[in-house]
């Protein structure tokens, strides 16, 4: 440690406030919030022999964005533009902007993320470090693809400009690194060009998983944008029964902005039987009926479209304080018929079925990263209140069909998997380039 | 309040409450010269501006020539402060006379 560093008060606090979106893990956590780039450089001496984290806002549902064990960097307070060309749309930014301010920006002068994950409260850091995939992945594959640049602070290599030709390694280690690889001190991105903000959702309900096929393989073609919500209660033939949403740009040249004002909050945390197996199926039997009576093509801005559950403010206190854990996989195409309709069967049977399941195929696009986990076949995500055993022993079972079926795992929604769970989802994972003063709770869990 | 082309100097622009209220300024076109004692820091808040279409969001221009810069100007946005250790502020009347100076003096100085 320097003797400034001594001298100076620690720029670490504790705070025993700090969860991650599933709000199941709790404990103190050290952490430091710089407001500018170069206090980074400083923050390893005040953390002594402590590993570091850089996180965003924590969006991330289970522990890979904790590091209990060491300190964290919470990077939300560098959040600057540095450079956007609104003539070729490159976007460069410090890694704590938020894709909502980022929107701000560039939608107005006809731009748009090249991919967004279903919430806009994330930043840059983070998607990178997820590699996250959108409702465009058939056409756009996941974010990484359309990263130009980045900078990266490692302990052992000092501040780093990283493009996909400088340093492939590092720079396949780092999208969908987790954090690990360095702390990412800003991102430079091709965003894409949209006529206007809205777009034409084409909403079908259909009644079987065999329907969903069809209807994906088919939108896939002629749609930029393809997700399916899913009725998880329903078993037997209507198992996967749902609503299948398709949509593209429409050019109108009407660039309205998004709210982030005017949101509905969940005042406390709801009590835990509010949402038991009634209440949910209550739910999902009324969603399935207000989309059904919306089907057919509307237009839509891009909030409500991309970003619904951003509409209420900390929807995820609805589960209560005991919180939930998110299961997100990914299945081969050669396995994804069989292995997805045993899941949902499983699933409906223990009635312990989700608030939330949306199910969409991945295109072929490969995804750079070392740990990425988008790949070619489907993937199926979905919410459980956390129960202790009796939710830990569903989500085993479904482990075992995913080990089964070649697929993976998220490690953006997970706070349980196993070691052998994560080293099949990523069998390249001993590549990793990872910076040795970095650790998070989730490495430590699934690598160490 | 109209602050569209209103000219605007940020004294402490490196504040974090300078910051926030530089680029709602910024947003709205107005036109701001930022001061403040890292010449880097302000940089980075000025590049942020000028992306937010603040083409002119100055760092670090020279106290005499701001005026000249902005050819009048209608707010100062006065955003920094020195907190001081309390102890040594009562033992030392030095200690908080500086301190005091830097805080409510300075800018007028
Ligand atoms: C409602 C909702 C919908 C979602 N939908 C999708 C989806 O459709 N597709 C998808 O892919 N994901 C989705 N996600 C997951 C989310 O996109 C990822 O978890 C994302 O990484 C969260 O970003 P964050 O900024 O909150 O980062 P955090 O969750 O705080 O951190 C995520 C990871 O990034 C690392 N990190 C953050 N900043 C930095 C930095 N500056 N330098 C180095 N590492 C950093 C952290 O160490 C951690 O490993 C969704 C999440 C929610 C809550």
């Amino acid at each position: 440690m320097t003797a400034k560093a001594a001298s100076a008060p620690s720029p670490f606090v504790e705070r025993s406030d700090l969860v991650s979106w599933g709000r199941v893990s709790r404990g103190v956590q050290r952490v430091a919030r710089p407001g500018f780039r170069d206090e980074l450089s400083g923050l390893p001496s005040h953390a002594g022999d402590e590993s570091l984290l850089a996180i965003g806002p924590r969006r991330s549902y289970g522990d890979s964005c904790l590091n209990r064990a060491g300190a964290v960097v919470d990077m939300s307070g560098l959040d600057r533009f540095i450079a956007f060309d609104a003539a070729t749309g490159v976007l460069r930014a410090e890694a704590g902007a938020s894709l909502s301010e980022i929107l701000r920006l560039v939608v107005p002068k006809g731009w748009f993320p090249p991919t967004t994950p279903g919430t806009r409260f994330v930043t840059l850091g983070g998607v990178v470090a997820n590699d996250v995939h959108g409702k465009n992945h058939h056409g756009a594959g996941s974010l990484g693809r359309h990263v130009r640049a980045f900078g990266l602070l490692r302990s052992d290599r000092g501040a780093l400009t990283v493009t996909p030709e400088s340093d492939p390694a590092l720079f396949a280690s780092t999208i969908g690194g987790l954090g690990l690889t360095g702390v990412i001190e800003w991102v430079e991105l091709q965003l894409v060009k949209i006529g206007g903000a809205h777009l034409d959702v084409e909403i079908v309900p259909y009644d079987n998983l065999d329907d969903f096929w069809s209807l994906a393989d088919e939108s896939a073609r002629s749609f930029e944008h393809t997700v399916a919500w899913l009725d998880c209660a329903a078993g037997g033939a209507g198992t996967g029964r749902g609503i299948f949403s398709r949509a593209n740009w429409i050019d109108d040249g009407a660039y309205d902005l998004h709210d982030d004002k005017s949101w509905k909050r969940i005042p406390l945390e709801a009590p835990g039987f509010a949402l038991n197996r009634f209440t949910v199926g209550a739910f999902n039997k009324l969603y399935h009926r207000v989309n059904s009576a919306k089907a057919g093509t509307h237009r839509q801005h891009y909030a409500p479209f991309f970003y619904p559950l951003d509409a209420v403010h900390d929807w995820n206190r609805l589960y209560g304080r005991r919180g939930m854990l998110q299961y997100q996989c990914v299945i081969p195409r050669e396995n994804q018929r069989d292995a997805i309709a045993e899941m949902l069967r499983v699933i409906a049977a223990s009635g312990q079925a989700s608030f939330l399941a949306v199910l969409k195929t991945f295109g072929d696009l490969p995804s750079l990263g070392v740990l990425s986990f988008p790949r070619p076949g489907a993937t199926l995500a979905l919410d459980f209140p956390f129960r202790g055993e009796t939710t830990l022993n569903l989500l085993a079972r479904l482990d075992a069909m995913v080990r089964e079926a070649n697929g993976a795992l998220y490690p953006a929604k997970d706070g349980r998997m196993s070691r052998e769970m994560f080293r099949r989802s990523f069998p390249r994972w001993e590549q990793l380039l990872k910076d040795p003063a970095l650790n998070s709770d989730f490495w430590t869990r699934v690598a160490q | 309040m109209n602050i569209e082309s209103e000219r605007i100097v940020i004294l402490g622009a490196g504040s974090a409450i300078a910051r926030a209220t530089a680029r709602l300024w910024a947003a709205r076109g107005a036109r701001l010269v930022l001061v403040g004692r890292d010449q880097d820091r302000l940089n980075a808040v000025a590049a942020d501006l000028v992306a937010l279409d603040c083409a002119s969001a100055d760092a670090g221009v020279e106290l005499a020539k701001m005026v000249e810069t902005l050819g009048g100007l209608d707010i100062l946005l006065l955003a920094y402060g020195v907190l001081g250790d309390q102890t040594e502020l009562e033992r030392d009347p030095s200690a908080a006379a500086t301190l005091i100076q830097t805080n409510f003096t300075s800018a007028a100085a």
